[in-house]
């Protein structure tokens, strides 16, 4: 029976079932026998015995070998002495051909020794020609006995096919006793999570989950496999090294006849990388709506940002066309009108940078530049725009303009600072800015110092995010796209350095960043 | 200080260039003698009920009209609108909400809270008066015309 369709649990299947006799099939006998009226009489024998059969005479080893292959018989009745063959060939052939099929001697009298042979050569019985009415009990009895032996080997091939299946399955396998006592594991299992099956047997499988899985969850689990259903869920379990990973697990109940559990079987399937996959997807995922959001928030500012000068030259420009404007008042839009443009423009260029930094396209164009040089030119381009504003403004260069000559990018180095001193200008309403760099450890190290409004410590990282201001009733009247310290660190971090502030609210802030001194 | 006790259209906005711009088109219309100015949206509050720098301001005497940017530091319009328009003090007064972008979200926001009407910058002023002749408001609001 495949194992597929066997109803009853695994261990009753396999118990070999007794042959009722009488033989209610008709044998095929093959008589092994030269005379005649031998052959008539066995026969006859056999009728009166209330067995049916069909039967074929041979009388050559030839006839005797087509014999076992064609009629297949279920029984062999083998005369001892023939013309040209004999028992003991015959039963020698049975054994090397045909050693299922049972095989009597039927005979003459023969002397002992020779029937000791035959029957030490494998037969099952052997039956005097005289005493010919033992010869049916005798037919029973043997093919009783091969039938037992052939549906033993049968069970047997059934139950190594079965452990088999266990010890070599791909999953690690727990199979308890009712009480959930570990009685075995498999291959895969001592394999994977390196416990012998000396280690565990005896112990409850939720020593391979240490504090991991809840009691409630447990109970559950109990509850269920107890009233004879199938548990399935996962278990974050720990091999005997400690490493961790997550298994997925089945647990099933074994039914004896009665429906009474006899054991629990664990099936169990590791599924760390498939829960991995899961998490990075997850992951990925949330990633995507993070930058969604992050992109809708941007057109969100960055319309707000270029709106605001807009609409001042749009509005501004308007006016311009009252005749009844005084002269003051027209100096004064104009005014209004050609800073709001400025402010346009350096929006425009942030974000056409920002967009460049986005695609992954800045690239750096290095070229010797001096860096005395730069320092001189930011400090000319800003020295007029604080002068009004009451602000001191002054650098420092530690390297003679000799020695000042690196490679890097000028373009962007040159904005790094503008940048930088803007900002300073910007949060400055008294006081004093200074910028300029020291040598150190192979290093330009840059900096900006203002005695502002200062940046509070918890805010120092988010700074550098895009459209981070800190408070936009500060920034308002000077505008500004947000954009300019993202861009910086962004365009350092390509000039292979880092950029860092220290602040005090109230007193200042320093900006730090360094790029490396790279000579020809 | 009696004077913010007269005011009649309190302005919320904190971008110098679009003060100057509404008020000169307030004024061009003949709109209103007083106008009060507020930068920001915990100062917008403090005016309201009378706490802060307006302490001594007398709380019954409620402008009569507030025109309210969206985009303010310290507190943003939406939620003044929310607060005014969720206090017995203040719920009845009108309010058009003046924002940069006609972004939907703040539209549909705006209406939510309760404002009355809503204007895209640069102010358009042919729909402010429009607005205000439909609180029934203009006449209120109009100054004596110039001689």
């Amino acid at each position: 029976m495949p194992i597929a369709q066997c109803p009853m649990p695994i261990a009753q299947c396999l118990l070999p079932k007794i042959p009722n006799m009488p033989i209610s099939q008709k044998l095929k006998i093959l008589m092994v026998e030269d005379l005649q009226t031998d052959a008539e009489l066995i026969k006859r024998e056999i009728t009166r015995s209330g067995i049916r059969f069909t039967s074929r005479i041979v009388e050559t080893k030839e006839d005797y070998l087509n014999a076992l292959q064609e009629f297949d018989p279920d029984i062999i009745l083998s005369d001892f002495s023939l013309p040209t063959f004999d028992g003991m060939q015959a039963i020698l052939l049975q054994q090397e051909l045909a050693n299922h099929v049972p095989f009597i001697l039927v005979t003459g009298s023969i002397n002992e020794e020779t029937a000791v042979e035959v029957m030490k050569a494998g037969a099952d019985d052997y039956v005097i020609k005289e005493h010919l009415t033992r010869l049916g009990a005798a037919i029973r009895a043997a093919i009783q006995k091969k039938e037992i032996i052939r549906l033993r080997i049968e069970a047997d091939e059934k139950l190594r096919v079965f452990s088999r299946a266990i010890e070599q399955s791909p999953s690690s396998i727990i199979i308890t006793d009712a009480e959930g006592k570990i009685q075995f594991v498999n291959a895969k299992f001592t394999n994977f999570m390196q416990y012998s099956l000396d280690e565990v047997k005896g112990k409850t499988p939720r020593i391979l989950n240490p504090g991991h899985a809840s009691k409630e969850e447990f109970e559950g689990m109990w509850e269920t496999i107890k009233n004879r259903n199938t548990w399935h869920g996962e278990f974050n379990n720990r091999k005997k090294d400690g490493t961790k990973f997550w298994e997925n697990v089945i647990i099933s109940p074994l039914l004896f006849h009665s429906g009474n559990i006899s054991n629990f079987i664990l099936i169990m399937e590791d599924i760390t990388e498939k829960k991995k996959m899961i998490d990075d997807l997850v992951i990925a995922k949330e990633k995507a709506e993070e930058n969604d959001r992050l992109k809708t928030a941007f057109l969100h500012n960055i319309s707000h940002e270029i709106r605001t000068p807009m609409n001042a030259i749009v509005g501004f420009c308007d006016l311009l066309n009252d005749p009844e404007l005084k002269p003051d008042e027209y100096k004064h839009y104009t005014e209004i009108i050609t800073q709001s443009s400025h402010q346009l423009l350096s929006i425009i260029t942030d974000i056409v940078n920002l967009s460049t930094i986005e695609a992954g396209q800045e690239r750096i164009m290095a070229n010797n530049l001096n860096v005395n040089s730069i320092c001189s030119y930011v400090y000319e381009q800003f020295i007029l725009k604080v002068e009004h504003k009451g602000i001191e403004i002054s650098y420092n260069t530690s390297l003679p303009d000799n020695e000042a000559t690196i490679i890097s990018d000028e373009t962007k180095l040159t904005q790094v600072l503008t940048n930088l001193l803007s900002n300073a200008v910007k949060f400055t309403n008294l006081g004093s800015i200074e910028f300029g760099y020291l040598f150190k450890n192979d290093t330009l190290e840059f900096y900006v110092t203002d005695s502002g409004i200062g940046i509070p410590e918890e805010k120092h990282d988010e700074i550098f995010k895009r459209f981070y201001q800190i408070d936009r009733s500060e920034n308002r009247q000077y505008g500004g796209s947000g954009l300019g310290l993202s861009i910086s660190k962004t365009y350092i971090e390509l000039l292979g350095g880092k950029i860092w502030l220290t602040s005090e609210a109230g007193k200042g802030t320093t900006f730090y960043f360094n790029i490396p001194y790279n000579r020809q | 200080m009696n004077t913010t006790n007269l005011v009649e259209i309190l302005l919320i906005e904190d971008n110098p260039n679009d003060v100057e711009l509404t008020l000169r088109a307030l004024r061009k219309n003949n709109l209103a003698n007083n106008i009060h100015v507020v930068n920001d949206g915990a100062e917008a509050l403090d005016y309201f009920f009378a706490t802060g720098k307006y302490h001594d301001r007398d709380i019954s005497l409620t402008p009569k009209l507030v025109i309210l940017d969206l985009k303010l530091p310290k507190i943003d319009g939406i939620e003044i609108l929310r607060i005014i328009k969720n206090d017995a003090r203040t719920k009845s007064i009108p309010v058009v909400v003046l924002t940069s972008s006609k972004e939907e979200s703040d539209i549909i926001a705006s209406y939510k809270m309760g404002a009355n009407s809503f204007i895209v910058k640069p102010v358009d002023f042919d729909k402010f008066i429009v607005t205000v002749r439909e609180l029934g408001m203009y006449w209120l609001l109009l100054n004596e015309p110039p001689r």
